[in-house]
């Protein structure tokens, strides 16, 4: 048998670059959620399981099946305006994906991958997610040391994991030792990078005050299912107004942005 | 934070808010900002949006949320994707019902047209920046700060922003909007309600003044044939 032959084979399917990478993290997000429950031993629907990967979806299908309108009529909301008129399938359909977008570590550049179709082979996504296994296994092991992450994990770890599954003392815990490590680029000697994302989530009355994030090269900030007052949140807002993206989400207790 | 509870943000370019259940009114000013995502939040009642550079508006599902209390930077670089409220509205290119960018396109064709015909002698940048001056008074339009449920009041706001800055007189305007000038900018039903409105105003100038200045009797002609505006 020639050398060539004795190579290893891979048999699989071709993704869009870069999207065998998102569909393991969308396996680890259920993975989690389904972990979670089973240890607590909750069953689970499939509109948790939707909230994780894809919280605008969930809101969709949620309001249309709660939705007191019959069978028929429903379809009709699916597919019709208020005004009455077939709605644009495209707009739709842009829609849905810009809200899977919403949260994803580039979507500055998210249209790219719909438009460039380039496609990847099994070897190359092999690699890919060998190469990113590290930011995987946060979804299964709860960050404790930080030092023994990557600074790219650990901005990983801040834009995509739900710290819901956390107790509330590893919660705080780890919002303080993240706000810490944010901090940490002002140390010329630990030679840090400053994080380019805060993300605030499962936090029950916010204060303006008690957030210290350093926020040098700041591209992201995300307020995320929390309580806060109008007061504090408008604050933070100002606060960290050198982020290009805000994000808010299922913040309660706020009735004005303003 | 600005005037009037207003926010003012320097460099967000992408804001999303969404599923905030007791938020009502959104009031920001912010120059870079792109891209709003407004989706989900059910109280929102109120929105004005002040960033010259807005080009995305999506406040879909937000199902208290009517048109009229919209309030966005009304001279627009580029198209605007405002999407219509709540659960059965879902998404809507509102391109036509919008009416920012039906009175942008308005007065841009004015500003095009009288710079092109060289009528009153304006340099474009003048024009500009009487736009912008424009801007700063009539950014925005709500329930409070402007209607744009009646065309008359439309029709007000178009004549006194081309007053003021190309210092052409209402009946011109009218007279526009009654050769079918505006053809290309708005569709017939847009225009057809206009022309029923600056019928309205003319007549309404006709029975309020004591001196009857001459109309054009293009407009006249038209008056007469729909006596029923008088009554």
């Amino acid at each position: 048998m020639r050398e060539e032959q004795k190579q290893k084979q891979l048999l699989s399917i071709i993704f869009q670059k870069g999207y065998a990478f998102r569909l393991a993290e969308r396996m680890c997000k259920v993975r989690a959620v389904l972990e979670k429950k089973i240890k607590l031993n909750l069953s689970v629907d499939h509109f948790e399981l939707l909230e994780a990967i894809d919280p605008q979806l969930r809101y969709y299908y949620e309001e249309l099946l709660r939705s007191e309108h019959n069978l028929l009529e429903r379809e009709k909301m699916m597919m019709q305006d208020t005004y009455g008129k077939p709605l644009l399938i495209t707009n739709k359909l842009v829609s849905f994906i810009a809200a899977g977008a919403e949260l994803d570590t580039d979507f500055d550049t998210f249209p790219n991958h719909y438009i460039k179709f380039s496609f990847e082979g099994p070897a190359e996504n092999l690699k890919h997610l060998n190469e990113r296994e590290d930011q995987l296994s946060v979804y299964s092991d709860k960050l404790k040391d930080l030092q023994d992450y990557s600074h790219a994990t650990i901005e990983y770890f801040v834009r995509n994991v739900d710290l819901s599954q956390y107790e509330k003392e590893e919660r705080e815990e780890t919002f303080s030792k993240l706000q810490q490590y944010s901090n940490e680029y002002l140390d010329r000697e630990k030679n840090c990078l400053p994080l380019s994302v805060i993300r605030v989530t499962h936090i029950e009355g916010l204060k303006e005050k008690h957030m210290k994030f350093g926020c040098e090269r700041l591209r992201d900030v995300i307020f995320e299912d929390l309580s806060c007052s109008e007061s504090d949140l408008n604050s933070l807002i100002k606060k960290y107004e050198n982020g290009s993206n805000l994000l808010v989400r299922k913040v309660r207790g706020i009735e004005r942005v303003g | 934070m600005g005037l009037g509870g207003m926010l003012e943000i320097k460099n967000i370019k992408r804001l999303s808010i969404t599923e905030c259940p007791q938020l009502s009114t959104i009031d920001i000013k912010c120059d870079q900002l792109e891209n709003a995502i407004l989706r989900n939040n059910c109280n929102l009642t109120h929105i004005y949006i002040n960033s010259k550079k807005l080009m995305n508006l999506d406040c879909s599902q937000c199902s208290k949320l009517r048109l009229e209390n919209i309030g966005i930077y009304i001279f627009m670089k580029c198209n605007v994707l405002l999407c219509s409220n709540s659960c059965d509205g879902d998404v809507k290119r509102l391109e036509d019902k919008n009416y920012s960018i039906f009175l942008t396109r308005i007065l841009r064709y004015l500003f095009n047209r009288f710079h092109s015909e060289n009528l009153y002698k304006l340099d474009l940048a003048l024009t500009l920046n009487k736009l912008e001056l424009i801007d700063e008074k009539y950014y925005m339009f709500g329930s409070t700060r402007f209607n744009p449920s009646g065309l008359a009041n439309n029709l007000s706001f178009i004549t006194k922003a081309g007053t003021e800055a190309l210092r052409i007189t209402q009946q011109q305007i009218i007279e526009l909007f009654m050769k079918n000038e505006f053809i290309d900018v708005l569709s017939i039903d847009e225009m057809l309600k206009v022309q029923l409105e600056c019928l309205r105003v003319a007549v309404n100038y006709l029975k309020t003044t004591k001196v009857v200045r001459p109309l054009k009797e293009l407009i006249f002609r038209e008056i007469i044939k729909t006596p029923e505006l008088f009554n």
